[in-house]
């Protein structure tokens, strides 16, 4: 069930729903809530490896976050996004879900039709500010400024709670962007020693 | 000084700067002082030094040393570098015992040594570098630079950071010359059975060794052992104003409660016996009371408890804190040490965690929280700050 | 909480080896080391004085400002507490080594004979770390 501006504003009120900092209560919307861009970014650059290792075959494998390069900006400075490049951002406010409420992020249509897309989903319970991977389509670079409003999330009601940490996280209480931690993931290792077998 | 080896140092300078000249930095008050640098390397290239006296030598070296130590940190103070907000608590801090009217600039440089913390105040508060600036080459320099030094691998750890609370407390005691002033007044006092027993009584427990100290001070001969633990005492009298008794903490496990005085530093013991007799406002102490007047005498100031607790500790909930006030910021870091010491299976219960949380989990979750607790205090001060100029302007 | 604190010692470590790829490894140092300024001060301003002596004039008011401060803290008329912070180091120095010579010094009136008077002060063989 997706929700509306009251029943967003009566979540926060009693605290199920924390979004911190919340600058300017216009962010709160009719179906939506926009959330601003925060200060920090990866910057995937080109290292000296030949290629990101999202599998766990090389057993030196170089670090997902050396392909990443950090950078900040405090708020009202700019960021240019340039075409095809991958960068991790975040937004600035910290959100804290209630159990039984997940969000599906997009962009605001402003900035869609720039040219710059993000489609995600974060889960019920989740705390953390969102994290945003930004690829610019267009073919020229984009100059955003940090603080501004550049996605919107939808909050829709699930009929049963879930609990967020039924299982370890990889990331909790993430407050800047953090590259991929996909080599963690237990699937991997156990298609790993699938491939050792055939070896 | 031979004018070759100035020459040398002006040729290793021109080099430093070719690299840093290109920098940008968002505080414009950064840039502003790299922009007279400039002016200042302009200068100095025009000079032909070969003319110059062995004074205005070592006068000019003085200066290169000062562009250098300048650029060490201007540096590492981008924004990708700095530790933003550790360096705006204690630029906090640091207005409540600096006039007005002075503009200082927190500048860091990050090394690679674990314990590698320490204040530089040399760029701050020698007036007679930026009298011989002025004097030699018409150049003035309207802000000043204070350096931190900070282990690089715990910019982001604002637990290990409360150790720079201690620094600034150093840099405060530079500037007023206080550890000195009740060094001699202590000693003078002392040395002269001007102390009742009592009084004599504490001074011997804060310092040990002071009996075998009289032909030392009297002499002067090295090291001033009571001059530096006087340092030391203030510092982390000055440090607990902001973070009660989170300094003790890490100084009680980084020098294994040492028993023993060292030449430079008091026996941990006394250290922390010291800052729990301020903290718990103990009057008894004459050593700490003449701390306490001695600053106020010369600064103007009073050594308090300049923090307020944050009531409600939210990191449970696994939220970043509201912040109200600039002494509620402080306190952030005493509730991150409570936390870190606390039952950590505390969070797993209230949080509802299926799994047995870790050290390094916990160690991400209240660093992150720390921060994301002072930046949200920022951010939200610079909106209402730009609100109120755009609602001016309009 | 030694054991917590251990840990926290050990996060520290594994991020430091983590930042250094584990080529240098940890090096043991002084704690709350603070550097020193005195000799920084007191070496410009002997600078200063030797500039004075050889005819440069604009350092005649730095000077006497500090031959000021040393009398007055010889006359009692100011205390370590109230002298004048910056020029702290070099005005107890000087008073300590010859209280008569700056109770009775006039700023206002000091020749080339008052300043080679504190140039010889400053260039003693001496410990300068007590200031």
């Amino acid at each position: 069930m997706l929700l509306l501006k009251n029943q967003i504003n009566e979540l926060i009120s009693k605290g199920d729903l924390v979004i911190r900092p919340l600058l300017d209560e216009s962010q709160i919307n009719e179906i939506t809530v926009d959330f601003r861009l925060g200060h920090d970014f990866l910057v995937s650059v080109q290292s000296r490896e030949p290629f990101i290792d999202a599998s766990l075959k090389e057993k030196h494998q170089k670090p997902i976050s050396s392909f990443f390069q950090e950078t900040r900006r405090r708020l009202g400075e700019t960021f240019m996004l340039y075409p095809n490049q991958t960068v991790l951002a975040t937004s600035l406010e910290y959100v804290k879900l209630p159990n039984n409420v997940y969000i599906d992020l997009n962009m605001r249509s402003s900035y869609t039709r720039l040219g710059i897309t993000i489609s995600t989903i974060v889960q019920p319970g989740y705390c953390g500010c969102v994290s945003l991977e930004l690829t610019n389509t267009n073919k020229n670079p984009i100059n955003l400024t940090v603080g501004a409003r550049v996605f919107q999330a939808r909050f829709f009601k699930l009929s049963e709670p879930s609990n967020y940490f039924s299982q370890s996280r990889k990331y909790i209480c993430q407050v800047r962007p953090e590259a991929s931690a996909v080599n963690q993931d237990k699937d991997l290792g156990v298609l790993n020693k699938l491939r050792e077998e055939y070896e | 000084m031979d004018v070759k080896l100035l020459e040398l140092n002006f040729a290793q300078l021109s080099r430093a700067w070719n690299k840093s000249k290109f920098n940008n930095y968002s505080d414009n008050r950064k840039q502003a002082y790299r922009d007279r640098l400039a002016s200042l390397f302009n200068k100095l290239q025009a000079e032909d030094f070969s003319n110059l006296s062995p004074t205005q030598v070592k006068d000019r070296s003085y200066i290169i040393d000062f562009f250098f130590t300048s650029l060490q940190f201007l540096d590492s103070s981008t924004l990708n570098l700095i530790p933003f907000e550790i360096v705006e608590c204690l630029g906090e801090s640091l207005k409540e015992w600096i006039d007005p009217h002075q503009d200082f600039i927190i500048v860091t440089s990050l090394v690679n040594e674990p314990l590698g913390f320490s204040f530089n105040p040399n760029l701050a508060f020698n007036n007679f570098l930026y009298t011989n600036i002025k004097t030699v080459y018409n150049e003035e320099f309207p802000q000043r630079l204070i350096q931190i030094t900070l282990p690089r691998f715990l910019v982001r750890d604002y637990l290990a950071n409360v150790v720079l609370y201690h620094e600034l407390g150093h840099f405060i005691d530079v500037k007023y010359n206080i550890a000195s002033a009740i060094h001699n007044y202590l000693c003078n006092h002392y040395f002269n059975n001007a102390l009742n027993p009592q009084d004599k009584a504490d001074v011997q427990k804060y310092f040990p060794y002071i009996e075998n100290y009289r032909t030392y001070f009297l002499q002067k001969q090295l090291p001033p052992t009571i001059f530096y633990h006087l340092r030391e005492y203030f510092s982390d009298i000055f440090a607990s104003q902001y973070i009660g008794e989170c300094s003790n903490y890490y100084l009680d496990y980084i020098t294994k409660k040492q028993a023993q005085h060292g030449e430079e530093h008091p026996s941990t013991i006394n250290r922390v016996d010291i800052v729990n007799k301020f903290l718990k406002s103990d009057t008894s102490s004459y050593t700490l009371n003449l701390i306490l007047s001695a600053t106020q005498q010369i600064t103007n100031r009073d050594l308090s408890i300049r923090y307020s607790r944050i009531t409600n500790n939210e990191f449970y909930n696994l939220l970043p804190c509201v912040i109200s006030n600039e002494q509620q910021l402080h306190s952030l870091f005493i509730l991150g040490w409570e936390t870190w010491l606390d039952d950590w299976n505390k969070i797993s219960a209230i949080n509802n965690m299926q799994f047995q949380i870790d050290a390094n989990q916990v160690y991400n979750i209240i660093n992150n929280l720390i921060e994301k607790s002072i930046n949200s205090f920022i951010v939200t001060k610079s909106w209402e700050k730009a609100n109120a100029i755009a609602e001016e302007s309009n | 909480m030694l054991i917590k604190i251990i840990k926290l010692w050990i996060n520290n470590l594994s991020l430091f080896s983590l930042d250094l790829k584990g080529i240098i490894p940890p090096k043991s140092t002084a704690m709350y080391y603070s550097h020193t300024i005195e000799d920084n001060k007191i070496g410009l301003f002997t600078s200063f004085v030797k500039s004075l002596i050889e005819g440069r004039q604009e350092y005649k008011p730095v000077v006497n400002n500090v031959i000021e401060e040393a009398h007055a803290l010889a006359l009692g008329n100011k205390t370590l507490f109230n002298i004048d912070r910056d020029s702290y180091p070099i005005v107890v120095l000087l008073e300590e080594n010859d209280p008569d010579f700056f109770k009775t010094v006039d700023s206002n009136k000091a020749d080339e004979g008052v300043y080679q008077k504190v140039l010889n002060i400053l260039t003693e063989q001496k410990s300068i770390s007590y200031y």
